[in-house]
C-alpha cells in the first residue's frame, strides 16, 4: 500500500514537474490509456486496466526536439522507459539522433508504439512482440544512434547503430529477448538500415529494412561466456502499405537468418520467416473493420527459437493468428474496439481471445 | 474557399439581419424623432459590425526565399499537416498560432478541415507516433509576421488588413472565412 502510494506520488511529481518545471515553455505532456475486458479461451471474463503510457515531446531549440515516453505498469507498480531520444536537424535534409527508439524495422514498429488508441486493433501482431514477452524474437527497441536523410522527394534513408540484444540462457533464465538499455556486453553493435517511400497523397508506401544483430549471452552461467554471441542474426524485411479513402492495406514480411554459435544447438545456420497482412476498411467516418493474419515459420533445428534455454518455442505448433476487430471512434481522443483473435490451441495463449477496449488520449 | 454549409449560414444571417432591420424600422417610424435617431445610430453600428464579421480574408504568406509564388489548397493542407516538407529545395516551416482564435480556427477549418482542437490533437498524435516536427507556434500576428519574414521556408497566415504596407512577404493563397 505504501509502495503503491509512493509510486503514485512519484508519478504525480514527474508529471507536474514536467508541466511546470520550465519557465520558457510549458512541456507538452500527454498520456494514453485504456480500460476494458478480456476473455481468453479458458479464462473468466475479466475487467482490466492497462498501462498508462505517459509521453512528453517538445522542441528544445529551433532544430532539436526530444521525446520521452514511459509506461507505468499498474500490475507491477513500476515504470519502464519506452522511448527516450533527442534528434537534431543538422541540415534541412539530415537529422541525427541518439537514445532509445523503436527499431527501424518495418512500418508497424515505427508507426505504432504503446499508445493503443493509435493502433487499428487492440493487440499488435505477435510477430512484433515487445522484448520481455513470450512472443518476442525481433528487437522492437534499440538504444543507439541514428542518421536520417529526407530530401522531400518521398524517399527516406535511415542508418542506425545500437547496442546488441541478449538472452539469459542460464537454467534460471526467462527465455526472453532483452534490450541493451545501459550496457552492451559485446563489442559488436547491431546495425540497421531502412529505405522507405511516402509521397504526400500517394497511395503506395513501400519500405525495405535490414538488420545485423548479435544476440548475446547475458549470464555467467549460460550456454556460452557472458557477452559472447549466442546467435548472429541477419534480417531482411519488406513492408508495403496501400492507402485509399476507405481502405488501408498493410503487409510486412521478414526473412531472418540465425547463425547459431558453437555450443548453441547444432551450431548451424537456419532461416525463418515471419509476416502479417492487415486490411482496415472504413465503414463510415467512425466505424472501421479490421482483419489481420499473422504467421511465423522456423526450422525445428533452429536453436534460437527452439532451444530450451533460449526462446524455447514448440516447433510442432503452427504459429499463426487471425485477428478480427471492429472499431468505433467517439472522437479523435477516444475509441472503442472489439477484437477477437484466434491462435492454435496448443499455444499458451491459444484458442479465441476476446478483447473489448476503450482507449483514450489525455493531453 | 468557404465550405457550402458555412456560405449558407452567412447568407441566412444576412437575410435575417435585413428582415430584423425592416421590422425595427417600422416600429421606429412611429416613435418620437429623437428616439428614432438614437436607435438608427445603434442599428447602423450593429449592421456594420455584422457586415465585417460576416467574412474576413486571411492571406497565406511565406518567406521571400520560397521558390514558388502560389500554392494550391491541397499543397497548403499538406504543408500544415506535415506531409509536404519541401517546396523545391527549400524546407518549409509551417507557422501557426499558439492560442485558438476565430481567425486561426477559420483558417484551419478552411484549409486543413479541422478546428483548432482537432488540429492540436492531430499534431500530438503525429509527434507521438512519427516524431515529426510540429508547426512553429507563435503568439499573435506581429510575431507571425516577424517569423515569416526572417525564417527561410516559413509559411504562415495573417488577416489581410495586417499586410498593408508589407511588401517583403510572398502571398501564396487567400482564404475567406466567416
Amino acid at each position: 500500500m505504501k509502495t503503491m502510494r509512493n509510486r503514485c506520488v512519484q508519478l504525480a511529481v514527474l508529471v507536474l514537474s514536467l508541466c511546470y518545471g520550465t519557465d520558457a515553455f510549458a512541456l507538452k505532456v500527454g498520456a494514453f490509456g485504456d480500460v476494458g475486458m478480456i476473455k481468453t479461451e479458458n479464462g473468466s471474463p475479466s475487467f482490466r486496466i492497462s498501462h498508462i503510457d505517459l509521453f512528453a515531446s517538445n522542441p528544445i531549440d529551433d532544430r532539436t526536439r526530444v521525446l520521452l515516453e514511459v509506461e507505468f505498469r499498474s500490475s507491477r507498480n513500476e515504470f519502464e522507459t519506452q522511448r527516450y531520444w533527442i534528434v537534431r536537424e543538422v541540415t534541412d535534409w539530415l537529422e541525427v539522433g541518439g537514445g532509445r527508439f523503436h527499431s527501424p524495422i518495418g512500418f508497424w514498429s515505427r508507426e505504432y508504439h504503446h499508445g493503443k488508441l493509435l493502433l487499428p486493433t487492440v493487440t499488435r501482431p505477435f510477430v512484433l512482440g515487445f522484448e520481455g514477452s513470450a512472443s518476442s524474437f525481433i528487437p522492437m527497441h534499440v538504444v543507439g544512434a541514428m542518421a536520417k536523410i529526407d530530401r522531400g522527394d518521398g524517399f527516406c534513408y535511415e542508418a542506425w547503430i545500437a547496442n546488441s540484444n541478449s538472452i539469459n540462457s542460464s537454467p534460471a533464465g526467462d527465455n526472453t529477448l532483452t534490450v541493451g538499455d545501459r550496457v552492451d556486453q559485446s563489442d559488436r553493435k547491431s546495425l540497421f538500415a531502412r529505405v522507405s517511400y511516402d509521397r504526400p497523397g500517394g497511395p503506395f508506401k513501400p519500405g525495405i529494412s535490414a538488420m545485423m544483430n548479435d544476440v548475446n549471452e547475458a549470464s555467467n552461467a549460460g550456454l556460452v561466456a557472458r557477452g559472447d554471441p549466442l546467435v548472429r542474426q541477419a534480417l531482411l524485411g519488406v513492408d508495403l502499405r496501400y492507402v485509399l479513402e476507405r481502405l488501408d492495406l498493410l503487409s510486412e514480411a521478414y526473412l531472418l537468418r540465425n547463425d547459431a554459435r558453437p555450443g548453441v544447438g547444432d551450431g548451424a545456420t537456419h532461416t525463418a520467416n515471419a509476416w502479417f497482412a492487415q486490411l482496415v476498411y472504413r465503414l463510415t467516418a467512425r466505424w472501421s473493420a479490421v482483419y489481420r493474419y499473422e504467421a511465423l515459420n522456423y526450422d525445428a533445428q533452429d536453436a534460437y527459437f527452439t532451444h530450451a534455454r533460449l526462446l524455447a518455442r514448440d516447433p510442432s505448433v503452427d504459429e499463426t493468428r487471425h485477428v478480427y476487430a471492429l472499431r468505433y471512434d467517439f472522437s479523435e481522443t477516444n475509441a472503442l474496439k472489439l477484437e477477437a483473435s484466434k491462435r492454435p490451441r496448443a499455444l499458451d495463449d491459444g484458442g479465441v481471445t476476446w478483447n473489448l477496449s476503450w482507449e483514450f488520449l489525455v493531453y | 474557399m468557404i465550405p457550402l454549409r458555412e456560405l449558407a449560414t452567412v447568407r441566412t444571417l444576412r437575410v435575417a439581419a435585413i428582415k430584423a432591420f425592416r421590422a425595427v424600422s417600422r416600429v421606429l417610424r412611429a416613435a418620437p424623432a429623437g428616439r428614432r435617431r438614437a436607435a438608427g445610430l445603434v442599428l447602423s453600428a450593429l449592421l456594420a459590425a455584422a457586415g465585417t464579421a460576416a467574412a474576413a480574408e486571411i492571406v497565406v504568406v511565406a518567406h521571400p526565399d520560397l521558390p514558388v509564388d502560389a500554392l494550391s489548397a491541397g499543397q497548403l493542407r499538406n504543408v500544415f499537416v506535415g506531409e509536404l516538407t519541401f517546396v523545391g529545395r527549400v524546407k518549409v516551416l509551417p507557422v501557426g498560432y499558439e492560442d485558438s482564435s476565430t481567425m486561426s480556427d477559420g483558417f484551419l477549418r478552411a484549409v486543413v478541415g479541422m478546428d483548432s482542437r482537432r488540429y492540436r490533437v492531430y499534431w500530438i498524435k503525429e509527434v507521438f507516433h512519427s516524431g515529426r516536427v510540429p508547426p512553429r507556434m507563435v503568439q499573435g500576428v506581429d510575431e507571425m509576421l516577424r517569423i515569416v519574414a526572417t525564417e527561410p521556408g516559413a509559411i504562415g497566415y495573417v488577416p489581410a488588413e495586417r499586410l498593408e504596407g508589407v511588401s517583403t512577404l510572398k502571398r501564396l493563397y487567400t482564404v475567406s472565412v466567416p
